[in-house]
């Protein structure tokens, strides 16, 4: 057989199992169909917001769920349902910079600290120090030196998102530097960037992956309940969290307020959580 | 000594996996008779530990899907019994030793505590005091030293040989009928594999109980064994008593793998023999004689119809139509 | 080739290895001897067979005499010269004469690589810029071993044990290697598969001029494969000699127990009598004073518990390291 229908035919079996793999891979389909679904929204909020998020009529209070107001107006008069769409965008972004930050540098941390040692056992004290403290408290704490704001919201979460994923990244990175693989490479000469990005790196980046879905989530709900409690995005700006905020004063009156940005951040961390879940299996060579 | 204390007839056991259903074993028959060891062989994936598994049930419920034939022990089907006869039977009239000692051991009790446990599960009406005595004599029959000491020391304070005679011990103490022995000395270098074959032959002599030995190491088997059943792919290739196996073995595959093997005495070959290709998958057992894709002698015919177990002479059976003729 | 025949390719002067153990005993770093005092030639287009058994340090001794791990004391030379304390930097081109074949074939691959960007691996790590080049090469050794070149692109995961030591043999041929550590390469293996491979190697060791450390526990392996054996226990080399006088006249105590304890498929002398080695191996954090072997030894001498006997050489080629012939050393 030729060298090269080879390959194809191994690229179309792989692809194939792979496609099979992701069909029967239920949570994965449905977190991957609700996270696009929310960032797509997200992206195109301006767009299909049916009113502007901070015009304010006072005539139009506490309105109910109706043709014009899909999901009722808060109590200036605002259109529910632009703000949370505006929301989107907003714990979309924060959860996006959060989860790649944090990926990013705590992956780098991780596969260090697993490699050597040495430098694993300061950074790891470290980490240890930072999630010593309950993340709500310490990132209410933070936000309060800083001042609020989305930069210093994103900022916050990712230093406190930081240690999870360096974590997992080092534990795994010490698991794999064990294998015979490993040695293998030094048997033949390889240096230390060459087994930590080409051969550990790949054989952790997975697992990292799936926490980083959870990082994602947790940054929804935290940057929510951040502004939930008036440190995060400082009003008028919508966000999820301070439109229930907003609606907690008259929660008997107008539910609205409350329940669909409720709504929004189950279907969203959710979603995430799923994804995350369905990755871990879909990554995962030996589940074929 | 020709009663037959253990015989399975045609079993068979399905196992759910995910790439669909999968025979474990397919009309596995064979005895074992008092004080006699009998050697299962066969490679990995040949079904020689599932068969075992089911002698004692002891496989998983999830994924078993169809167990079929019959299991007699003393004439009695073992497949018929309800769980908890099962449990009287497990560690009482027939008992197990695993490869794996350690991982047999619970990490976080006392040997002595382990063994008391084992006695008092099946022997409701001794007192503690008894059941360690009874547990101290065992564990000195097993060749134990320092035997009271050990009895206050925990699974990892000890060698990988020393958890083996633990695990002899605790199998020993009900004074089973049938011992299982799946791989016993796998995991053990040769001066310790030696003194644990010894140990259970020497016990078996003493107990006249049956020993049914499973293992891929035909060495072990020459060694200590009374008759033996080779296993390929899920069948029973061959049975005959130890000496007439190894002096006239009468199928391509055990014949095969008795030549593949560097030998301790002969003068060296050129090259050692080699059976071609590798076992297939339970998923992708060839039509006919299982063994024919890797057999230097298969015909037309043995890929399309599958021998039958059939007796040649003086219990010696073989699975091959060339032997047969 | 003739007269490179009889040429040392691989030696050790009295090579140690420790290890240092989070325990103190009297006050002292404790220590692991995992290798102690091994002196040993390998010649070229040879196997030197190494048997002990679980915890001699044979291992240990393989790893270190590739630079795996870096010796405590003593000496390696590669045809002549000494490379203990090359710096890593500059051993690098010294690795791709000495390569290792892995005991597991399951840990020994990359899951996540395919079995061709595995072998490519190698070639890069030893500069080999040309990627056509690479997969070219990638694909003669493939062959060379026995796989098709279709499985160039299959992962790991889709092999046999067999086939993935085939692809761990691969690995270590690539580079054109004159010595390989071979770390059990076959105990893994299903009787029927361990056999393919010996021969593979032995193929390999004449097509390829390849000498081989052959580590593994299975006698009757290390009985065929091997040229010359050495004895390992508790990190010491009790005794060396050519397969043949080996098993004719085994001296060492620990030797005859060794070999005795070897089952065997032998119908025609009836059951033997086999001398068993009592007790088992001392923990290798206190071993025993003298020669370790005293404790077991059915033969120990008062000397035997004081002094650590030196190696002999008791006939030509055959040398042991036991008190029982010290009037026995030949007269150079």
């Amino acid at each position: 057989m030729e060298l090269k229908t080879v390959k194809e035919q191994m690229r179309r079996e792989h692809r194939q199992l792979k496609i099979r793999k992701f069909i029967r891979n239920r949570a994965l389909m449905i977190g991957a169909v609700v996270t696009v679904l929310m960032i797509l929204l997200a992206a195109l909020s301006r767009g299909i917001a049916p009113y502007d998020p901070l015009e304010i009529d006072v005539t139009k209070r506490l309105m109910p769920p109706c043709g014009a107001y899909v999901f009722g107006t808060d109590t200036f008069g605002r259109d529910v349902l632009s703000r949370i769409l505006y929301g989107t965008a907003i714990s979309m972004k924060v959860g996006l910079v959060v989860s790649v930050t944090s990926f990013v540098i705590g992956l780098v941390m991780g596969l260090y600290s697993g490699y050597y040692p040495r430098l694993g056992a300061v950074l790891m004290r470290l980490c240890d120090g930072l999630k010593a403290i309950p993340s709500l408290i310490l990132a209410i704490a933070l936000v309060g030196v800083m001042g609020a704001g989305m930069r210093n919201v994103i900022l916050t979460l990712s230093i406190i998102s930081i240690p999870d994923i360096a974590r997992v990244a080092r534990s795994l990175t010490l698991q794999v530097k064990e294998q015979t693989y490993i040695e293998a490479l030094r048997a033949s000469g390889a240096g230390s960037m060459r087994i930590i990005w080409l051969n550990i790196m790949p054989n952790v980046i997975s697992t990292v992956l799936v926490q980083v879905s959870f990082i994602f989530a947790t940054a929804v709900i935290s940057e929510a309940s951040l502004s939930f409690l008036g440190v995060g995005i400082p009003v008028p700006e919508p966000s999820w969290g301070n439109i229930i905020n907003e609606g907690k004063t008259v929660i008997f009156q107008a539910w609205w307020m409350v329940v669909y940005p409720g709504i929004f951040i189950a279907a969203s961390v959710l979603g995430l959580n799923l994804l995350g879940e369905g990755l871990r299996d879909f990554l995962d060579p030996l589940t074929n | 000594m020709s009663s037959k204390l253990l015989e399975v007839k045609n079993l068979a056991a399905s196992f759910k996996t995910e790439r669909g259903l999968m025979k474990a074993i397919d009309g596995i028959s064979f005895y074992a008779q008092e004080n006699e060891i009998l050697g299962i062989v066969g490679e990995s994936g040949c079904g020689k530990s599932v068969t075992c598994q089911s002698v004692l049930r002891l496989y998983d419920e999830k994924h078993l899907v169809k167990l079929e034939g019959e299991i007699l022990f003393d004439g009695e089907n073992l497949l018929k019994y309800s769980e908890k006869e099962m449990e009287h039977i497990r560690g009482g009239a027939i008992s197990m030793v695993f490869q794996d000692a350690l991982s047999a051991l619970n990490p976080v009790m006392k040997i002595g505590d382990q063994i008391v446990e084992g006695i008092l599960l099946h022997h409701k009406e001794l007192s503690k005091a008894e059941a360690k005595e009874r547990a101290l004599n065992i564990l000195e029959q097993v060749g134990i030293p320092a035997f009271r000491e050990r009895f206050e020391q925990y699974p990892h304070e000890l060698s990988g040989g020393m958890r083996q005679r633990i695990m002899i011990a605790i199998a020993l103490v009900c004074g089973p009928r049938i011992l299982i022995a799946d791989e016993p000395t796998t995991a053990l270098d040769v001066t310790i594999q030696a003194q644990i074959m010894n140990l259970i032959v020497r016990l078996k002599e003493e107990m006249g109980m049956s020993v049914i030995l499973i293992t891929h190491d035909l060495a072990v088997v020459a060694e200590t064994c009374d008759r033996v059943v080779v296993m390929y792919l899920g069948q029973i290739v061959e049975e005959a008593d130890v000496k007439e196996l190894f002096l006239h073995p009468a199928h391509p595959y055990t014949r095969g793998m008795m030549m593949s093997i560097p030998s301790m005495s002969e003068e060296k070959p050129e090259r050692l023999y080699v059976i071609q290709g590798t076992v297939p998958l339970l998923s992708q057992i060839p039509s006919g004689c299982r063994f024919a894709p890797r057999c230097e002698y298969a015909t037309q015919r043995c890929r399309e119809a599958m021998p039958e177990l059939e007796e040649l002479e003086n219990g010696h059976k073989v699975r091959c139509f060339m032997a047969q003729r | 080739m003739e007269q490179k025949k009889n040429q040392v390719l691989m030696e050790t002067r009295n090579l140690k290895k420790y290890f240092p153990v989070e325990k103190k005993i009297d006050g002292q770093q404790a220590e692991v001897k995992a290798v102690n005092d091994i002196s040993m030639k390998i010649r070229h287009n040879e196997v030197y067979g190494l048997v002990g058994e679980t915890g001699c340090g044979k291992s240990t001794f393989g790893r270190t005499l590739l630079r795996l791990m870096e010796p405590t004391e003593g000496r390696i030379f590669y045809k002549g010269e000494d490379i203990t304390e090359l710096p890593q930097g500059e051993f690098r081109k010294y690795r791709q004469k000495l390569q290792m074949i892995f005991q597991d074939p399951y840990t020994s691959l990359n899951p996540r690589k395919s079995a061709g960007k595995i072998l490519e691996e190698v070639l890069a790590v030893q500069g080999m810029k040309n990627v056509r080049e690479r997969m070219e090469l990638s694909l003669e050794i493939l062959g060379k071993v026995g796989l098709r070149p279709e499985h160039y692109y299959r992962y790991p995961h889709e092999f046999s044990g067999g086939q993935r030591q085939r692809i761990g043999i691969a690995r270590a041929l690539i580079l054109n290697p004159e010595f390989i550590v071979c770390d059990e390469p076959v105990s893994a293996l299903d009787v029927s598969i361990q056999s393919q491979i010996i021969n593979l190697l032995l193929e390999l060791k004449e097509t390829e001029h390849l000498s081989y450390l052959f580590i593994a526990h299975d006698i009757s392996v290390v009985r065929y494969i091997s040229d010359r054996i050495g004895v390992m226990y508790l990190g010491y080399l009790f005794e060396e000699s050519h397969t043949a006088g080996l098993f004719r006249s085994p001296l060492h105590p620990y030797t005859k127990a060794l070999l005795a304890a070897v089952p065997t498929i032998d119908f025609d002398k009836g059951k033997k009598k086999r001398e068993l080695i009592r007790g088992e191996l001392p923990s290798p954090l206190f071993p025993p004073s003298g020669c370790v072997f005293h404790t077991r030894c059915p033969y120990a001498k008062d000397i035997c518990k004081e002094q650590c006997p030196d190696m002999k050489e008791v006939e030509k080629g055959h040398r042991v390291m036991c008190h029982l012939y010290d009037e026995k050393e030949k007269t150079k």
